[in-house]
Order: C-alpha cells, then structure tokens, then sequence
C-alpha cells in the first residue's frame, strides 16, 4: 500500500476560533431557511436561470474551474448565509453540477468537470520534468550558440577595408 | 483529506437505474394495507430520488443539446 504523503493544512481554522463570537450570532448557527432538498432546489433553479448568473458562470468555467468546485462553493455559501443546512447542500451539489453543465453546453464553451480522478503529485512532478527538460535544451542551445558566433566575427574582421593586412 | 465531495456525490448518483414511478395502488375499501415495511422502501419519498430525477430531467436537456434536437 503506497503511503500517501500529506502537505499541512495552513488555512484550518485555529482551535476555539468557533467560540469567538457568541452562539446564534452567525447564519449557520441558526435553523435555516430552506429545511427541505425541494425548497433548496427552487431556491438555486431559481437564482441559476437568471442572465446575470448565467454570464458569471461562463466567465468562470472558461477560466478553468472545474464544475466540482463551482458547484461546492455554491452549497458552501448557501450554508455560510444560512439558506440550507450542510446535510441538504449535500444533496444538492449533483444537481449544482448537472446545471452548470447544462449552461456550459448551451452557451458552447469547453469546461472541466472535475470528475476526472486528480492525482497532484504526479501532475506535478510530470511538469516539473517536463520545465526541467525544455529548459536543459535551452542551456545546451545557448551553450553551443556563441562559439559559432565568435567564430564568424572572426572571419569577417578579415574582409573589412580597414583591416589589418597579413 | 477530502476538501471536495462534489466528484463522488455526482458519481454516486446511479440516475440511468432510476426506475419509473409505479401506478398507484388502489384505495379502495377493499384495498389491501398499507405494510410499514414497505413505507420505508418507498424510494420515490427520499431526497435523494427526487435530486435524480430533476438531474435526469436535466441530462436529458444536455443530450439533446449534444444530438442537435
């Protein structure tokens, strides 16, 4: 079994930073608007159909955000506002997803789903091979680049009118 | 550590499996009972059935988008 190596966490929360404020004066901390999937589901049908939307999500996806993340802030926020409970987000984010496809498909741009599985390390170090090698050949281009140079000057410095005679 | 559940959320979701609603079963006074049993295996009540069928009615869209209807 390969061991995964894990890279720190530095944007966690810091231990006791929920009790900073005091209890109920954040949207999560209170019941929630939507209590039930159906609800939550009129609630983003209604917000996504809108041009306005529509427009930013195309911004975004054309970017390169994959649908996945898209989709998981969408229900993150929705729960930070205190529109729907963490459970009911849950829920929800596959439909999230299938819309923004949808909007994708329909405004005919290519986008990333994120359904393909990540391997990070790999892509990485598959990159960082790759920059090693393009750069490498550079080196050895310039390398070999200024001897010819040097070579040419000076061969034409003889042909010049007021150059040197032999 | 998983930071984004969305990918396996949406593969979870087995909505080519969803079958269609059954007719209803008849009320009259004659009617066999209702069994608790199978309240509790009534699919069409859970959330996560109705989630599938909207995303279903959706998927749909997108393919005849892709097959040019």
């Amino acid at each position: 079994m390969a061991i995964e190596e894990q890279e720190p966490l530095f944007d966690a929360p810091i231990p006791g930073m929920s009790l900073t404020h005091e209890l109920g004066a954040r949207p999560w901390q209170s019941p929630a608007q939507f209590t039930t999937v159906d609800e939550a589901i009129d609630y983003y049908m209604d917000r996504m159909a809108t041009e306005e939307f529509m427009e930013q999500a195309v911004d975004v996806l054309e970017m390169g955000v994959p649908i996945t993340t898209v989709a998981n802030t969408m229900q993150m926020s929705g729960v930070m506002e205190g529109k729907h409970s963490i459970d009911v987000g849950m829920l929800v984010i596959p439909l999230l997803m299938e819309m923004l496809m949808l909007i994708a498909e329909t405004e005919g741009i290519d986008y990333d789903s994120g359904l393909t599985e990540e391997k990070p390390e790999t892509t990485k170090d598959a990159m960082i091979n790759k920059v090693r090698v393009e750069m490498k050949s550079r080196i050895d281009e310039v390398q070999e680049e200024p001897e010819d140079a040097v070579t040419e000057e000076e061969e034409d410095v003889s042909f010049g009118l007021m150059s040197r005679r032999k | 550590m998983l930071i984004n559940p969305a990918r396996q959320l949406y593969l979870n979701m087995d909505i080519d499996k969803i079958e269609e609603q059954q007719q209803a079963p008849s009320t009259g006074l004659l009617a066999p009972k209702r069994m608790m049993k199978n309240v509790a295996e009534d699919k069409v009540e859970q959330p996560a059935f109705r989630v599938a069928k909207h995303m279903k009615l959706l998927r749909q869209q997108r393919e005849m988008l892709k097959n040019g209807n």
